[in-house]
C-alpha cells in the first residue's frame, strides 16, 4: 500500500474509493459505516497505547499498536499505520526512534487522519 | 459458498464482508476465534477467512482446530495478516492455512483466492462422493445387492454396545440354503445365482426395516434383529423359512418339498449375559447345524 498520493494528504485516497465502491450502491458504498466503526473505537484505542507506553511497552504496547494498524490500514489511513508498526516493533530494540517520540508522532497523525476522515464523510 | 470472515476490528469485518457478498457468496461474521469456532461447528462454511492475529484463540489456533476436526468435508482456510507477518504465514499455513492475503483486504485478491477456494472446494465435494460411492460398493454383495461381510464386523460391535448399554436383548439368524451345491449340480450355477438373487430379495422383503440382511458366505445369510427376543426372532425366521419354501424353486434333489428350503439356526443376547458377539456367531453356527441335522428346513435356536 502507497503512502497516500500526496505527502501531505494522511488518507490513502484510492483505499477511501475502494470503500465507497464496496456495500450499497448510493454513492457513499461503506465508507461511513467503515469510518464510524473506526472513530468509534479510536478513543479506547488511543488509551490503550497510551497506557501501554506509559507502563514500558512490552506485549501490550505490540498487542496495542497491532490492533490499530489493522483498523488504520483498513480506512486507509497510511501514515497512522506506518507509525503503529514502528511502535509495534519497537519492543524488539527494531528502529531508532522510542516508543514515546513515536507515541507523540503517533497522535499527531492520528489527529490529522480523524479530521480528514470526518471530511470524507458526507455532511449529515 | 459460505464464507466464515474473524476479524476482531469491525471495520475490517464490515469490508470483507461486502467484499464476500459483492461476489456472491454468503458471509457470516465473528469477533473473535472461539465465536469463529462455534460457528464453524454449526454452519460448516465451505471457506474460513481469519485474521491472523486475534486476543484469545488466533487464526493459527482456529485453523489447527478446524483441521483436526475434519472429517470428510473440507473448509479452505485463508489467512489474512500484516506485510510484515512473513514468519507468523508459514506457522499459520503449517497449521492448516491453504494461503494468505495481507492486510488491509482487497477485493481483487480476495476474489482470485475464492476462485481457488471454490475449485479446492468442487474436488472435495467430488471426492467426498466417490468415496461414499466407492464405501457402498465395496460393503455391497454384486449378486443379491444385500450388505457383504466387509462391514459385518463394525455393524455387530456396534449392535452389540447398544444393547448392552441400553439392556435390550437383539438376535442373530443364520440362514442356509438346504441342499444348494445339489441344486446348482442339477440346475448350473446361473439357475443357482438366480436362486440366491430371489431368496435374498425374499429375506430382504420380509425383514423389518431395523433388521440387517448379510449374504454372509456362499449359499448363507446372517439376519441381525435388534431390540428382538428369541420368541419374536423364531415367528420372524419362520415366516421367512416359510416364504422360501413358498417361492416354490423347483428343486428335484432338495428335500420332500420338491423344492429350494432354508434351514435357520437363532442366537439370542440376553442383556447381562456376558457373550460377545463373535460368540453369539458361533451359537448360532451351531443351531444352524442341528437344523441340518434335525432334516432341514427348520428353525433351531441356540440353547
Amino acid at each position: 500500500m502507497p503512502l497516500s498520493d500526496h505527502d501531505d494528504d494522511p488518507l490513502d485516497r484510492q483505499r477511501l474509493e475502494f470503500l465507497r465502491q464496496l456495500g450499497p450502491a448510493d454513492g457513499w458504498g461503506l465508507l461511513p459505516a467503515v469510518v464510524n466503526a473506526f472513530l468509534d473505537d479510536l478513543p479506547v484505542r488511543r488509551a490503550a497505547l497510551r497506557d501501554a507506553v506509559r507502563n514500558g511497552g512490552g506485549q501490550p504496547l505490540a498487542e496495542a499498536a497491532h490492533q490499530l494498524k489493522g483498523s488504520a490500514a483498513n480506512i486507509g489511513a497510511s501514515a497512522v499505520a506506518e507509525l503503529c508498526q514502528q511502535l509495534e516493533a519497537s519492543d524488539h530494540g527494531a528502529g531508532e526512534a522510542t516508543a514515546p517520540e513515536l507515541l507523540d508522532r503517533l497522535e499527531t497523525e492520528l489527529d490529522r487522519a480523524e479530521h480528514a476522515l470526518s471530511a470524507s464523510l458526507p455532511a449529515s | 459458498m459460505r464464507v466464515l470472515v474473524v476479524d476482531d476490528d469491525l471495520g475490517s469485518r464490515l469490508v470483507a464482508q461486502a467484499a464476500v457478498q459483492a461476489l456472491g457468496h454468503e458471509c457470516v461474521l465473528a469477533s473473535d476465534g472461539q465465536e469463529a469456532w462455534q460457528l464453524y461447528l454449526q454452519w460448516q462454511p465451505e471457506v474460513l477467512l481469519t485474521d491472523r492475529t486475534m486476543p484469545g484463540m488466533d487464526g493459527t489456533q482456529l485453523c489447527r482446530a478446524v483441521r483436526d476436526v475434519e472429517n470428510g468435508s473440507y473448509t479452505y482456510a485463508i489467512l489474512l495478516s500484516g506485510r510484515d507477518e512473513q514468519a507468523d504465514v508459514l506457522s499459520g499455513m503449517e497449521s492448516g492455512a491453504d494461503t494468505y492475503l495481507t492486510k488491509p483486504l482487497d477485493a481483487f485478491a480476495l476474489q482470485a483466492a475464492l476462485l481457488a477456494a471454490a475449485r479446492v472446494s468442487r474436488l472435495h465435494e467430488e471426492l467426498n462422493r466417490a468415496r461414499a460411492e466407492l464405501m457402498a460398493q465395496a460393503h455391497t454383495d454384486p449378486l443379491t445387492l444385500l450388505r457383504n461381510r466387509l462391514g459385518l464386523a463394525d455393524y455387530l460391535e456396534a449392535l452389540h454396545s447398544t444393547s448392552q448399554r441400553y439392556g435390550r436383548s437383539y438376535c442373530l439368524a443364520l440362514c442356509d440354503i438346504d441342499l444348494f451345491k445339489s441344486y446348482n449340480d442339477t440346475y448350473g450355477h446361473q439357475a443357482g445365482d438366480e436362486a440366491l438373487r430371489t431368496v435374498g430379495a425374499t429375506l430382504a422383503s420380509l425383514v423389518r426395516d431395523s433388521d440387517q440382511v448379510y449374504r454372509y458366505g456362499g449359499e448363507e445369510f446372517l439376519i441381525a434383529l435388534p431390540e428382538q427376543e428369541q420368541g419374536g426372532a423364531v415367528q420372524a425366521l419362520n415366516r421367512i423359512r416359510k416364504a422360501v419354501q413358498g417361492l416354490r424353486i423347483a428343486h428335484r434333489e432338495g428335500g420332500p418339498s420338491g423344492y429350494l428350503t432354508m434351514s435357520i439356526g437363532i442366537s439370542e443376547f440376553v442383556p447381562m449375559r456376558s457373550i460377545t458377539s463373535a460368540k453369539l456367531l458361533a451359537e448360532a453356527d451351531l443351531a444352524l447345524y442341528e437344523a441340518k441335522a434335525a432334516g432341514r428346513n427348520k428353525v433351531i435356536c441356540a440353547t
